[in-house]
């Protein structure tokens, strides 16, 4: 496992230095179209190095913000997630019975609602919305295995002498948290992250194939595909290069997440 | 046991409330309404549409409408959908085991190809085909299932023309025994579509878990005694190797479920997925609540069931309850 | 292969044996591919495309429009359910004589109290009817006797002959004992109707599929094909797909984008017709906040006339439709017998457009490129739905050509249920929409006149308001001859024009898809469906899905 680790390190860390300067290394703006007549879907030339798309609009420009926009999405969602959960998970796990039956019920209920079918209302809901808003209703939507594993692990690291000897000396709960709990969570928080990234990225995907994603014409990975018109072998580099951008996000943060969780493991 | 399984069974239930609860008033918060559609005809008049919404009994309070929901619902009826001009139960009966057939057959088929073949990668981890099995199947886990399902339909099926792009069964085509083929034809396509990702994670769980055994003593002791290699492979390591990958099932569902719902789309395929989106999109309110309620169900009931089979499989924690 | 030919060979034989081949071969099956299900199979109550294909070929008509389809008086009309009719000496009664030979596909004969149970169940409000504006001015339906049934007016207009023929006999002795609204609607007899026209219901699983049958004893003669079956697919995508895979048959609205993947399949021809639909972005002139105010920017004429200059209208186009698409004129399709190819348009001048943007003070422009006026930014939003590809694009390219003229525009791309309501609510700055219209160009009344004229005003999202516009469009639609009714409307299509409250961007060619083994003697644009009994299928190409039905 460790001879693919670094690769899938460099990697990640290319795509993420894309992801800030992707921007500045497009050949054209995003969203500027060339002649609507003699320009539209046509395959990668010099000038268009990977196509333009329908509305003649260089695939090349709007893969490289769409990195932006993808990654980004994928990792504020994450963010969100990570927070709402180790705070649900910890206030769990440190609260009374009541509020842990509670917390966890909702959880279970949460787990439960098919995430696929609670964005699609959402979405539905809220109309199509700019990233950062996208980003955040993902991220409400997948705190839940985050907020299990964090009340699993709370309790167990509770369980142990070491707290167990904090907590009779009557450390504060802030502080307990803040310096016992929090960093002996981090590794099990990492690569839980980088596994809710990997699956965040094609979710993205799909809800804007479903044309509830990224409000057009923000490009993002997702919809270069759906722009692409329907099912069209002739083209092909359409869906390619967008797809390739996705599995090389997806893989490198899979190796990364094995990894942490592998470290993790060690660990305890 | 039995108490246990009683808190479980309300805790169950009480889940399933919540989550119905949630999407009844989630769904009316979206805009337009079942008849919205009639807006886009410039001859109809808005008081036709008023006039549908209180035949349907769409126009009260939420909270009244949800009153009506929950004693119609405790007598079995779940409503009309309006989107499919049919009893919602009568749609989730109709969709419902087109649906389990095609999840059915890809997690059996994404569960089996997975195991055999992250074990045989754990067991000779070695081999150049491991390792280049190894590979494509991280490329093909990161692969989301929608993309895989058009790749299929543009090359296998619109491409070479040796399968149907989409639905359920030839229509006007052959009955008796060949209609099950013909269904089987449809089948493959789709169930690839969700079986392909699910072999490579399964694979990867399979080959993990036993890359954990591969050197432990009980084998090394049995290689000792002249056990027969196969027999280890096998009796002890893959045994032993199984567990955490069985209670996998659980985990995977969910997202099974939401893979599934792109396909169905993709392929047309008339199962239940298809039909959420279509309720969600034609704000067919009723069909939206039942679908949501047969989903959570499903999920429900299979992380019960994984639960079981972990307290089953490990006594410690059984007892330490 | 061989089957085929062999299959072939044997109805060739059979064709030739039964004699009935008389005018094309009898036989075969098609399947039309459709993107949405019909929403109610009954006349009175379907309000969706689909459900009036599915309607249409089971019930028919009074009297049907054939050749032109000009729908003032009655001269383009040919008999269906009705034999015959006469117009009273006033011209407010129009008594239909029904054939006797019409038969329910239940056996029982067609009565004139079918007529008049049809006229009471549009009526009637609890039924919601979605055609109910098709009423017009009918007072009553009478029943005269078993054969006779007789549509009073209340006045007289153009339009009375086709509004009599929009009342569509449902039958009376299976759907009259059923309350109206709900209960109808989802009653077994409206789910599995039993009609009149020259196909009959098979079998319905709603937004999968829905199967209908030639019938064989029809008064108008038995239709050619054996079957027809609508397959749904959510996803027009997937619908397409089987359409080139050779699953489906027929596929209709082709976009223009398509036309180009029908060429590499050789067993797909295009038909291309006249279209019915225009396209336009059309401005709010009330204010989205406070409708009782004009709209902040559109409520000024010459504002809406600028941007309007600032538009190449053809690029648009070619985005939207490539080459497949008509440059919009106003507020009609050319195919309307009131069409007027001659309004002068607003021409594209990005200089002039500058011009006056400049003359109506907004003259600065921040870093950004965006004009300011004051404080206020030049900036505003088109709405539109993520499903119509046409629209989005031709929201982009908008998007882009406002913006070279200091225009900052934002794209709300709203899924359709949601955009509705948000049109609907009159909550928006401006949005792309197109309007199906028919070949009566009554429609404006509810789509531009305003609300003082009555039942005016209902769809007209954009609250455009100008009384000259509706006093021409009320003496066009009234005039009774088709000359008046042109010169009037023309003088309302120009003042509409002028007026700018949208920009007319295109009209919509009609183009299907269709699989080359079917002989079509005729196509009418507007409405396809209604010669599906005249298709035929050369008995050399059958493919096995064309084999006769084993089970009656």
């Amino acid at each position: 496992m460790r001879h693919e680790a670094r690769p899938a390190l460099l990697l990640a860390t290319a795509l993420l230095g894309l992801a800030a300067v992707g921007p500045l290394l497009a050949p054209y703006g995003p969203t500027e179209m060339f002649d609507m007549v003699a320009m539209r879907t046509q395959p990668p030339s010099a000038l268009h190095p990977l196509g333009t798309d329908p509305l003649a609009r260089d695939v090349l420009s709007r893969l490289l913000h769409g990195a932006r926009t993808s990654i980004g999405i994928a990792a504020l969602a994450v963010a969100v997630a990570l927070s709402l959960g180790t705070l649900i998970g910890m206030t769990a796990a440190l609260g009374g019975r009541v509020t842990e039956a509670v917390l966890m019920r909702l959880t279970d209920a949460a787990l439960a609602f098919p995430r696929i079918l609670a964005l699609l209302l959402l979405a539905a809901t809220l109309g199509p919305l700019p990233p950062v808003e996208f980003a955040l209703l993902i991220g409400c939507t997948g705190w839940m295995n985050t907020a299990r594993l964090t009340r699993q692990e709370t309790g167990r690291l509770l369980a142990t002498e070491h707290l167990r000897g904090a907590r009779a000396l009557g450390v504060p709960r802030p502080r307990l948290v803040r310096r016992h709990l929090l960093p002996a969570l981090l590794p099990t928080l990492i690569a839980a992250g980088t596994i809710a990234f990997a699956a965040a990225i094609p979710l993205e995907a799909g809800l804007s194939f479903l044309g509830l994603g990224v409000r057009l014409p923000d490009p993002s990975w997702g919809n270069i595909i759906t722009e692409a018109d329907g099912r069209i072998v002739r083209h092909w580099w359409l869906v390619l290069f967008p797809t390739i951008a996705i599995v090389a996000t997806v893989l490198s943060a899979t190796l990364v997440a094995e990894r942490f969780a592998g470290r993790a493991r060690e660990d305890r | 046991m039995a108490r246990l399984l009683l808190a479980r069974a309300g805790q169950a239930a009480l889940v399933i409330w919540l989550v119905v609860t949630a999407t009844f008033v989630l769904v009316r918060q979206a805009p337009g309404d079942p008849f919205a559609h009639l807006a886009a005809d410039p001859s109809v008049p808005v008081e036709v549409r008023d006039q549908l919404r209180r035949s349907f009994g769409f126009d009260g309070p939420v909270g009244e409408q949800y009153l009506r929901f929950l004693t119609h619902a405790a007598r079995g009826d779940l409503g009309w959908s309006v989107s499919r001009s049919a009893p919602v139960r009568q749609v989730l009966a109709r969709t419902l085991p087109n649906s389990l057939l095609l999840m059915g057959t890809a997690v059996l088929l994404g569960f089996a190809a997975g195991i055999a073949l992250g074990a045989w990668q754990g067991w000779r981890p070695d081999s150049a085909v491991a390792r280049l099995t190894d590979r494509l199947g991280l490329v093909l886990l990161s692969v989301p299932e929608f993309v895989v399902a058009l790749l299929l339909v543009l090359g296998p099926a619109l491409g070479l023309g040796l399968f149907p792009v989409g639905r359920m069964r030839t229509e006007f085509g052959p009955t008796g025994f060949a209609a099950i083929g013909d269904v089987l034809h449809h089948l493959i396509l789709p169930v690839l579509s969700i079986a392909l990702v699910l072999t490579a994670v399964v694979a990867r769980h399979q080959r993990a878990a036993m890359d954990g055994v591969r050197d432990r003593e009980f084998i090394r002791a049995a290689r000792a005694r002249g056990v027969p290699e196969p027999r280890i492979f096998l009796r002890h390591a893959l045994r032993n190797a199984l567990v955490p990958v069985l209670t996998l099932t659980g985990v995977v569902l969910p997202s099974v479920l939401g893979g599934s719902v792109l396909v169905e789309s993709i392929f047309a395929w008339p199962g239940m997925g298809l039909a959420t989106i279509d309720a969600v999109l034609s704000r067919d309110y009723h069909l939206v609540v039942g679908c949501v309620l047969v989903s959570a169900i499903c999920v429900v009931a299979a992380s019960f069931v994984a639960d079981l089979a972990v307290l089953w499989a490990d006594p410690k924690r059984r007892s330490a309850r | 292969m061989r089957r085929s030919l062999l299959t072939a060979l044997l109805f060739a034989l059979l064709a030739s044996c039964s004699g009935i081949a008389s005018d094309g071969p009898v036989g075969g099956s098609v399947i039309v591919g459709e993107a949405a299900d019909a929403d109610a199979l009954l006349p009175p109550l379907f309000g969706s495309i689909s459900g009036r294909i599915a309607s249409e070929l089971l019930f028919d008509p009074l009297a049907e429009l054939s050749g032109s389809l000009n729908v003032v008086g009655d001269s383009a009309f040919a008999p269906r359910l009705a034999r015959r009719w006469e117009w009273s000496r006033d011209s407010l009664t129009i008594r239909f004589s029904i054939d006797p030979s019409a038969r329910w596909h239940d056996g029982h004969p067609v009565r004139a109290t079918d007529v008049t149970f049809a006229f009471h169940t549009i009526r009637d409000s609890l039924n919601a009817s979605p055609v109910v504006s098709n009423l017009g001015s009918i007072d009553s339906v009478i029943a005269e006797d078993s054969l006779t049934a007789a549509v009073h007016f209340s006045r007289r207009y153009a339009e009375q002959f086709f509004h009599a023929s929009r009342i569509v006999p449902i039958p009376e002795h299976l759907l009259g004992g059923i309350a109206p609204g709900q209960a109808l609607r989802t009653s077994p007899q409206a789910l599995h109707p039993i009609g009149s026209g020259q196909f009959r219901f098979v079998s319905w699983e709603p937004k999968v599929r829905l199967e209908f049958a030639a019938v064989e004893d029809h008064y108008r003669g038995r239709p050619k094909l054996d079957r027809v079956l609508f397959v749904v697919s959510g996803d027009p995508a997937a619908g397409l797909a089987q359409i080139w895979s050779g699953e489906a048959d027929v596929w209709e609205p082709l976009l223009p984008g398509q036309v180009a993947d029908a060429a590499t399949r050789s067993h797909v021809r295009v038909i291309a017709g006249p279209g019915y639909d225009y396209g336009f972005l059309a401005f709010n002139l009330r204010d989205a906040r406070d409708r009782t105010r004009p709209h902040p920017l559109f409520g000024d004429r010459t504002l809406r006339r600028a941007l309007t200059m600032a538009i190449d209208r053809d690029a648009v186009r070619r985005a939207a439709l490539d080459s497949l698409g008509l440059a919009g004129l106003g507020p009609f399709v050319r195919e309307q017998a009131t069409a007027d190819t001659t309004i002068e348009q607003i021409p594209f001048d990005r200089a002039a457009a500058e011009a006056t943007l400049d003359s109506v003070g907004w003259s600065q422009r921040g870093s950004d490129g965006v004009r300011r006026r004051g404080r206020e930014r030049l900036s505003f939003t088109i709405t539109v739905p993520t499903s119509s590809v046409p629209r989005m694009r031709s929201a982009t390219v908008l998007q882009e050509q406002f913006r070279q003229v200091g225009v900052e525009v934002t794209v709300r791309s709203l899924e359709f249920g949601a955009m509705l309501a948000e049109v609907d609510g009159r909550r928006f700055d401006s949005v792309l929409w197109t309007w199906r219209t028919s070949p009566s160009p009554s429609s404006l009344r509810s789509t531009w006149a305003s609300t003082a004229v009555p039942d005016g005003g209902r769809q007209n999202f954009g609250s455009y308001e100008n009384a000259s516009f509706d006093r021409a469009v009320l003496d066009g639609l009234d005039a009774t001859d088709l000359a008046t009714r042109r010169a009037s409307l023309r003088r309302a299509y120009q003042q509409i024009v002028d007026d700018a409250p949208a920009i007319w961007l295109f009209e919509v060619r009609s183009l299907a898809a269709v699989h080359r083994r079917f002989d079509i003697p005729n196509w009418r644009s507007d409405a396809w469906w209604l010669t599906l009994g005249e298709w035929t299928v050369d008995p050399a190409q059958r493919l096995p899905r064309d084999a006769r039905p084993t089970t009656p």
